[in-house]
């Protein structure tokens, strides 16, 4: 029972916290170069991780679903529907734990770090406001970069499965083009960003309440980093489901009864 | 000038401060000692605002201020500096930058105005012309006097010292202990300093507060120190050669 | 034999597959939810019902998603663990005082961790496949009203035996891929807080990588079992 106090406990601080956050980010703006050098910093880090992350889940997905497929000689379909599947819901998922072990680990360690070495409290102690000068330009920064490097993932997952698609299924790359729009609707292709976007939402909230709130020396980053990369899986897949399930709700209701 | 009126600190069960009282007058250098974790941070981080008492009251230059609210606190650090443990200077920006950052939140000064502060700051802790190396660059020393030179920037009437020595070699420390008498005095600031070294406690201290468990058990001046009778001050001073 | 340190194993056994198996389980059921709803969503799509979801949606879970977000979740609980405990002892010289002591710190320290994760990796691999079956088996009978037998029969045409095998195979290359990793960064570790934050950061990072490549490479090797 005390784990799911606990639990409770960290879900309610980390609302609060990004409560507090979105005050500051309106009252008190902070510097739009900042935020600038924020995004710019977390998109060159993780580019490349990201992409290559991107282009192997794609290819992962064209083996297996070559391999089911093969059996029905829907081969042609190949193009369809590994591209639609990838884009609605593995994707995004992988790419996010990607991420999350990459930006979200590195944010909550720096700022754990600054916040064990007392530079937050002297911002403090030097008449700024920590939340504007630190944090609201960092949240801005993963939310727009991680929106971005998902969406980059994705185009390389598109990349990867058609590759493999080529390689493996000897699906020729204008065929497996052409089969993509038989699948992939605008409504998915939708769906999928929505879902970068929460992600990165999700992502950028706790790796700052993380690091915000690290406390005790070098073993305090490090625990820090732990349970910042944990805790952000988890409301990862939830918030996957969510968004999946919400998505199925308008789409029923826009179809109509 | 400072005065804290049965002052109590909890974390979770753990009572750190225990009822403090204590009055600072103007313009003295006040050393707090004592051993690891017996509140002595607690009492500097709560005059600043970074931690709240539980009880009491703290008064600054004649306002209570522990109930203030963060936007209120402003005015209190600004003319309340404090010098943490470590450098905690930013990473990310140059010498310059650090030094400038204080002047550049408390007031809206032309760049030309700060540029000189800045230089004067560096000049009183001895280090001038380093304004556009990064921090990574200095020794652990000179982090620890630009550190206290972002401080100074803001010319405060009171300073705070959080171990201003510790983790620094013998020389430093010396060095360290001279520019905190030296400044106090030059500037006519009230300091504060949280320390274990008797040493330099009895070499520039006009009092010496001697805390244990969150209560003051002894305190006096380097005189009345050196002939007390508590047992945690006859050992802190078994160090100190006769 | 001796140099593997049973207790310390054991112990370390005890902190990977006890302390993640929550979390694991918890993540894998939610991931299952998602698959059946998304493979429904397609299976519509291209033979306009979908009847297939089942032994599609078991497969996909077998073969891929149990697996792997496994690895990922272990990577950043169990790598980073580690990764910060053996920083953190290069940090405050405890790993020189081994050498003093003339224990050699490279096996002392990581044999121990890496048979742990290799056995926890398998069996949680194993438990979150049979998890994540029993929870898409719920989901499909409350959300698409496919009774369990119905999903039990479908599995059973698609899926082989062989297919678990391989979930395990994969589990335990996986397994050994984190604590290696986590080790290399540790015992590099710069000195203070901030050596530590970087060196839990890059190992989650360059482990998670390395699991989603050698996934694939696995999962192209098996295909032409």
């Amino acid at each position: 029972m005390n784990h799911l106090a606990h639990a409770i406990d960290e879900i309610g601080r980390t609302t609060m916290f990004f409560a507090a956050l979105l005050k500051t980010m309106f009252r008190r703006p902070s510097r739009f170069g900042d935020v600038v050098d924020q995004t710019w910093n977390v998109t060159l880090q993780s580019l490349p991780t990201t992409a290559m992350a991107g282009f192997f889940v794609g290819a992962i997905m064209a083996v297996q679903f070559t391999m089911q497929m093969r059996d029905f000689g829907a081969l042609g379909y190949l193009g369809g529907l590994a591209t639609s599947g990838t884009l609605r819901e593995v994707g995004p998922l992988l790419i996010a734990f990607m991420l999350s072990g990459k930006v979200g680990a590195y944010t909550s360690a720096e700022l754990g770090t600054m916040r064990v070495t007392e530079q937050i409290d002297a911002v403090r102690c030097l008449g700024a406001d920590p939340l504007q000068e630190l944090i609201v330009p960092r949240f801005l920064g993963i939310v727009i970069s991680s929106s971005l490097l998902l969406g980059a993932g994705l185009l390389m997952s598109v990349l990867g499965g058609m590759t493999l698609g080529h390689l493996f299924a000897h699906v020729s790359p204008e065929e497996y083009v052409r089969h993509i729009p038989t699948i992939l609707t605008w409504p998915s292709i939708l769906i999928g960003f929505a879902k970068c976007a929460v992600f990165a939402v999700v992502l950028a909230t706790i790796c700052t309440y993380r690091g915000y709130s690290a406390t005790g020396g070098a073993k305090g980053v490090g625990r820090a980093v732990v349970t910042t990369a944990v805790s952000t899986m988890m409301c990862l897949v939830v918030m996957d489901w969510v968004t999946s399930y919400l998505a199925e709700a308008v789409m029923t209701l826009a179809r109509g009864p | 000038m400072i005065e804290y009126r049965g002052l109590v600190k909890r974390f979770g069960d753990r009572t750190v401060l225990k009822g403090l009282n204590l009055r600072i007058s103007e313009g003295e250098i006040v050393f707090v000692l004592g051993t690891s974790g017996t509140g002595k941070s607690v009492l500097l981080k709560n005059t600043v605002g970074l931690l709240r008492p539980d009880e009491g009251e703290i008064w600054i230059d004649g306002r209570e201020v522990s109930r203030l609210s963060e936007e209120e606190y402003l005015g209190v650090r600004r003319i309340c500096g404090m010098v943490f443990q470590h450098p905690a200077l930013f990473d990310s920006l140059s010498v310059y930058e650090n030094v400038a950052f204080g002047l550049r939140r408390h007031d809206r000064l032309p760049e030309e105005l700060i540029r000189q502060k800045v230089a004067e700051a560096l000049a009183l802790v001895h280090l001038p012309g380093v304004e556009e190396r990064r921090p990574a660059q200095l020794s652990y020393g000179m982090q620890k006097r630009v550190s206290l030179a972002r401080t100074l920037a803001l010319e405060p009437k009171i300073l705070l010292f959080d171990e201003p020595t510790t983790a620094l070699d013998p020389i430093t420390t010396t060095a360290v202990n001279n520019l905190i008498q030296e400044l106090s005095r030059r500037l006519r600031t009230t300091s504060i300093v949280v320390s274990h070294d008797m040493i330099c406690a009895l070499g520039i201290a006009d009092r010496i507060v001697v805390l244990d468990q969150g209560n003051i058990v002894a305190q006096g001046t380097p005189r009345e120190i050196r002939g007390s009778e508590v047992p945690l001050v006859q050992d802190f001073l078994a160090e100190v050669p006769a | 034999m001796k140099s593997l340190r049973w207790k310390e194993t054991l112990q370390q056994l005890f902190f990977v597959a006890n302390g993640s198996g929550f979390i694991v389980v918890f993540c894998v059921c939610f991931a299952a939810m998602v698959t059946i709803l998304e493979a429904s969503f397609h299976m519509k799509m291209v033979i306009q019902n979908d009847s297939m979801v089942p032994g599609f949606a078991a497969l996909l879970i077998l073969k891929e998603l149990g697996a792997v977000v496994t690895a990922l979740l272990l990577t950043s609980r169990v790598g980073a663990g580690i990764a910060a405990e053996v920083g953190l002892m290069k940090v405050t010289e405890q790993i020189d005082a081994l050498r003093m002591l003339g224990i050699e710190p490279v096996r002392y320290l990581v044999l121990p961790r890496l048979v742990a994760c290799v056995i926890g990796a398998v069996l949680l691999t194993l438990i979150a496949n049979m998890v994540c079956l029993i929870c898409a088996m719920l989901v499909s009978d409350l959300m698409l009203g496919y009774s369990p037998a119905m999903f039990l029969s479908s599995m059973r045409i698609f899926v082989k035996f062989q297919d678990l095998l391989l979930a395990a195979v994969k589990g335990a290359f996986f397994g050994a891929v984190i604590p290696l990793v986590a080790c290399h960064f540790g015992f590099r570790c710069r000195p203070g807080a901030e050596g530590v934050g970087s060196a839990t950061t890059q190992s989650v990072v360059v482990a998670s990588i390395l699991i989603i490549v050698l996934d694939f490479v696995l999962s192209y090797t098996f295909s032409y079992l």
